[in-house]
């Protein structure tokens, strides 16, 4: 992110600032030195004396004040995200009379940015006086050795005159090249970063004419999948497994078993190390990208809405989907209610991240989404999180209905969800362990039995679930115990 | 002007620095006002006769003019800038302490969004008033006012020239120099979209990928792209338009003194040092006229910032403790609503209605309806969260508004719909309310609301940091958390507002079941629209449209065969559809 926007903001300082104003002051500099110099040589070199000077002031200048600026930065940050957090969560601080042990804390990181300001106006304090000095050793030179010069009879006093303004003159442009050196220096080190990111291969790339594109018809085949994110940490072990055009699969199994890897290895997120993926009888890697991945719907667990309206959250970016379409698709999963309540309907603007529209309704709207891509194959990454049972009972029916007539990976949560699914798959460890409907598994008792026992059974044994019992969605660090989350 | 009165109060613990600071202006600009005189008189002095000896002292003295003017410039930027920022820092505490003390109505009204712009840009502008703007305003007065008869003194014709046409500097600097504000303030906005559009982009890549939409995405961030562009070409362009401009017109100054000046010297109006003299003193006036364009402009944005933060100070905390609030005897936690009907505004559709309900101290009640009955809006007004209307609410047979705020809340835990954790560790998230807590309390805390677990398997265990810069909690978690913190005040009446929907059954049960114990001789109230939650509690009361519809004990309810039955029976059915 920093190399995204900083860099580019350093070359963007070069080329607005930068260049046009160094070439002017070049000019302006050749030029009086060229008539300091016609009119006295020596004169001239004494005068000149004082640009070291200048530029060893400028240099330690702006290295004090970038360091004292970017402490003020990181300390302005802290107190920015302390106000947000506070003022979002004020109700919480006075609840819990926590009003004057916040102030506490906040007068401390108040007192840390006051203090980075004061040290950097240090440099400040020091710099303009400095350059004032410099400027008035500079006359003083002139006067001094130039009187010396006019005594000799080498120099005019008139001459001399002229070379005190002329001086004077040099002087502003000068500071402003060693100024600017500066700028310079922070553009070449930026530029080579930008270019190096640049320059770094991706990945996963397009074969130079892919062997297949066009929509698929959904028949995937996993052949010896061996799959590790790093070294030889195998996620997925020797997994194979067929789905045919239509067919729902259920993956179940505990935290770390290999569920969402096998969701994100479809969809080519990553290439796998042995074996084979196939799409309709083509191996993923022959596919044309773009194509395969226009094939896929996902919803994922963790809805992630972009600003913009609700519209364009379902439509995402493809204008080719009819407003006729964003509508019957948010119709078809009954999103279209809670829809129209809203202020400005379709075209009602979704804030941060989706803030003001509950957890159910996110998901009702990324269902739309996916109903209105209407992919091949859907992929669908279950949320855990309990809504109240209206909700709860409007997104059991939209999954049911995108997930209708199109081949479906679902990693699950819901019991609902499993038991409707043609087949249960179930990983343990990275390896595929039973495969089978739900009546069978359970009659096999095996790992699926256990999972059942120890989740839902126990969960349900005398109140309603809604949910599985899984919480911890998130950090999911070894909890220990089996687990229907990820 | 009212606001500028208020803001110079800020000035009175640091009249010592103002009144210093501004000497040291008057003492720099005298000093470097010398600068020019001696340099005339050195050239005056040897013009017939060059002497070294003379020609020494002069340059003596400029540099040790330019020594006592630089040590005075140091200093006034170091009082007067440094003064600033202690005012800054004033201003920001009293920003934090107005605010802290709003009530919700007032967070839902101001968008924090808003509010931060306020704490940081207008601060800022408003900081800019107290410390560069003084400190360029008062230097730009004296350099005019003490230039001005020294150049009287020595030609009036060519003082009436320059002082003519010079203002016309500061106005350059004034007009482009908003317009380079206001464009330089619409690039930080744009660069702000897109720097969040990016951010967007890489949080939701799986999403962007996942439908093969890069290349729309790609297209719309270039687009915005293209936008950026052009509007930092505006700004180009205008400031490429003030800096020639700037010089032409100090240019043309330097041009009428020669075209003035020489012929004056030449007459013998003027000595040859007199006109160097004017000379230079026309370039130590250079930078007071741009920093007049410029103090207008900081002076104009900082009154406008100032009035914006007034608006907010004005703005006094809607709940707070009424004039001469006594303390009141310790909360034993009876509660008791009566005839209190509830509207958030006052024309609106009340959301709660005849309300007519004691809660013994010691009680456990559950409230259940569906989304919007009101049940939330029924508990916030306990620890007046929300403000209900008088005579409507007791705690003990006296209405809430005659607790003080701190009394009240203090003998509240309550655990919100939404959690909210802040960047800290576990331990002082736990400990947010008390003043002080021993680990061993907060782990007994964590123990009771189910969270130890999770807290052993965590890298630091306690002391683990959460939010921006730690680790990110599960709801459910979040949720325990915030039970933990709210039973470790001990409390005399504890609200669960929801608190448990994230957490699953099992746990939930677990939770409950520990919390009963040590909550028997307390008030708890709880909301939920999950009958597994409710249950047990002594009474449940069922409430649709604001009202109270049905009350009684899970199995009298039953019985009863209303909206808890119905209720009841959905949540049955759904788990038997799941059983089979």
């Amino acid at each position: 992110m920093t190399r995204l926007t900083n860099d580019v903001d350093s070359l963007n300082e070069l080329f607005t600032q930068g260049v046009t104003d160094v070439l002017g002051d070049v000019v302006m500099i050749v030029a009086i030195i060229g008539v300091m110099l016609w009119m006295d040589v020596r004169l001239t070199l004494v005068t000149l004396l004082t640009v070291p000077m200048l530029f060893a002031a400028t240099t330690w200048f702006r290295k004090g004040a970038r360091r004292g600026y970017d402490m003020v930065r990181t300390r302005i940050a802290r107190i920015n995200a302390f106000l947000q957090e506070h003022f979002a969560g004020a109700q919480t601080v006075q609840i819990f009379n926590a009003e004057a042990k916040s102030l506490q804390k906040f007068e401390a990181i108040n007192d840390d940015y006051r203090k980075a300001n004061i040290d950097t106006i240090f440099f400040y304090a020091v710099f303009f006086p400095l350059v004032d000095f410099i400027g008035a050793v500079g006359i003083a030179l002139v006067i001094w050795y130039g009187g010396y010069r006019v005594m000799n009879g080498a120099l005019t006093l008139g001459a001399l005159v002229a070379f005190i303004q002329y001086s004077g003159f040099l002087f502003q442009p000068i500071r402003d090249i060693s100024d600017k050196y500066n700028v310079l220096q922070a553009a070449v080190v930026a530029s080579h970063r930008i270019f190096k990111t640049l320059d770094l291969p991706v990945a996963i790339k397009n074969l130079e004419t892919p062997l297949k594109s066009g929509r698929a018809r959904g028949y995937i085949e996993f052949q010896n999948v061996w799959f590790a994110y790093k070294d030889d940490d195998w996620v997925l072990k020797d997994v194979s497994f067929a789905v045919s055009p239509g067919q729902s699969v259920a993956l179940v199994g505990h935290t770390g078993s290999g569920k969402t890897t096998i969701t994100n290895l479809l969809m080519r997120f990553y290439d796998i190390h042995s074996g084979h993926i196939l799409l309709d009888g083509v191996d993923l890697r022959d596919w044309d990208l773009q194509s395969l991945r226009e094939n896929f719907a996902v919803v994922l667990q963790d809805i992630f809405l972009f600003s913009g309206t609700v519209e364009s959250n379902i439509r995402l970016g493809r204008n080719d989907i009819s407003d006729e379409r964003v509508t019957w698709a948010a119709k078809e999963v009954h999103a279209n209610k809670f829809i129209e309540r809203l202020n400005h309907g379709y075209r009602t603007e979704v804030k941060e991240r989706g803030a003001g529209l509950s957890v159910g309704q996110k998901q009702l709207i990324s269902f739309a989404r996916a109903l209105a891509f209407d992919p091949a194959l859907l992929i669908l990454d279950e949320a855990t999180s309990s809504i109240d049972t209206e909700t709860e009972q409007l997104i059991q029916q939209a999954i049911e209905r995108v997930m209708r007539d199109r081949t479906s990976i679902v990693v699950a949560h819901r019991l609902s969800t499993v038991q409707r699914a043609d087949r249960i798959i179930v990983l343990h460890h990275g390896e595929i362990r039973e495969q089978g409907n739900h009546q069978q598994l359970l009659a096999e008792r095996g790992l699926y039995w256990m999972l059942y026992k120890l989740q839902y059974a126990d969960g349900a044994r005398s109140q309603a679930v809604t949910t599985l019992p899984t919480d911890e969605e998130e950090p999911a660090p070894a909890t220990g115990g089996l687990q229907f989350s990820e | 002007m009212d606001d500028l009165r208020k803001f110079a109060r800020y000035f009175l613990p640091y009249k010592i620095s103002l009144i210093t600071g501004i000497l040291c202006i008057l003492a720099s600009v005298v000093f470097n006002l010398a600068i020019p005189l001696f340099v005339g008189q050195a050239v005056d002095e040897n013009w017939t006769e060059v002497s070294w000896s003379k020609l020494t002292v002069s340059a003596l003295k400029v540099l040790g003019a330019s020594v006592a003017s630089g040590t005075f410039l140091f200093l006034q930027r170091h009082i007067l800038i440094g003064m600033s920022r202690h005012v800054e820092y004033d201003l920001r505490r009293d920003f934090y302490a107005h605010l802290v003390d709003q009530p919700l109505s007032f967070f839902q009204e101001h968008r924090t969004g808003d509010l931060m712009a306020r704490a940081s840009n207008d601060l800022a502008a408003v900081r800019q008033l107290a410390g560069p703007m003084i400190m360029y305003t008062l230097q730009t007065i004296f350099v005019v006012l003490l230039v001005l008869p020294l150049m009287l003194m020595i030609n009036w014709w060519l003082t009436l020239l320059l002082f003519v046409t010079m203002p016309l500097v500061s106005l350059t600097v004034k007009f482009f120099g908003q317009q380079v504000h206001v464009r330089f303030e619409k690039i930080q906005d744009f660069f702000a979209q897109i720097t969040a559009r990016a951010q967007e982009n890489f949080t939701g890549v799986r999403v962007v990928r996942a439908y093969a939409q890069e290349g729309a995405e790609i297209e719309a961030f270039n687009e915005l792209n293209r936008k950026f562009a052009e509007k930092n070409f505006s700004l180009v362009r205008i400031d490429a338009l003030m800096r020639p401009l700037m010089q032409f017109l100090i240019g043309f100054g330097f041009v009428l003194i020669i075209w003035a000046g020489v012929p004056l010297a030449v007459r013998g109006e003027i000595t040859v040092g007199q006109f160097t003299v004017f000379n230079m003193y026309l370039m130590r006036l250079i930078w007071p006229l741009i920093a007049l364009g410029y103090v207008v402009n900081l002076y104009q944005r900082g009154t406008a910032s100032l009035k914006r933060m007034n608006a907010i100070w004005a703005i006094d905390p809607a709940i707070g403790d009424a004039p001469g609030v006594q303390q009141q005897k310790p909360i034993a936690g009876e509660i008791e609503f009566r005839n209190l009907t509830f509207s958030y505004r006052l024309n609106d559709e009340p959301v709660l209605r005849d309300i007519n309900l004691r809660i013994p101290a010691g009680e456990s009640v559950a409230f259940v309806g569906r989304t919007g009955s009101g049940k939330s809006t029924l508990v916030n007004l306990i620890p007046r969260l929300i403000e209900a209307p008088e005579n409507a609410v007791f705690i003990d047979s006296v209405p809430v508004q005659d607790y003080s705020l701190a009394q009240l809340r203090s003998s509240i835990g309550y655990v919100p719909q939404e959690t909210f954790l802040f960047s800290d560790s576990l331990a002082d998230n736990i400990a947010f309310g008390v003043e002080k807590a021993e680990r061993a309390e907060v782990e007994w805390v964590a123990e009771m609301a189910g969270l130890a677990d999770d807290i052993k398997s965590f890298p630091d265990g306690f002391d683990t940091l959460v939010g921006e810069r730690g680790i990110t909690l599960s709801g459910g978690q979040k949720q325990r958390t915030a039970i933990a913190r709210a039973v470790l005040r001990e409390p005399k009446i504890l609200i669960l507002d929801d608190a448990l929907s994230s957490v699953d059954t099992y746990t939930e049960e677990k939770i409950l079941r520990r919390l009963r114990g040590l909550m028997r001789d307390r008030t708890s109230l709880i909301v939920s629209h999950r009958i597994s939650t409710v249950r047990d509690a002594d009474r449940i009361c069922v409430l649709d449209e604001g009202r109270i519809v049905e009350q009684g004990t899970h199995h009298e309810l039953l019985a009863l065969g209303g909206e808890y039955a119905d209720l009841y029976e959905r949540q049955l059915l759904e788990e038997e559809l799941a059983a089979t």
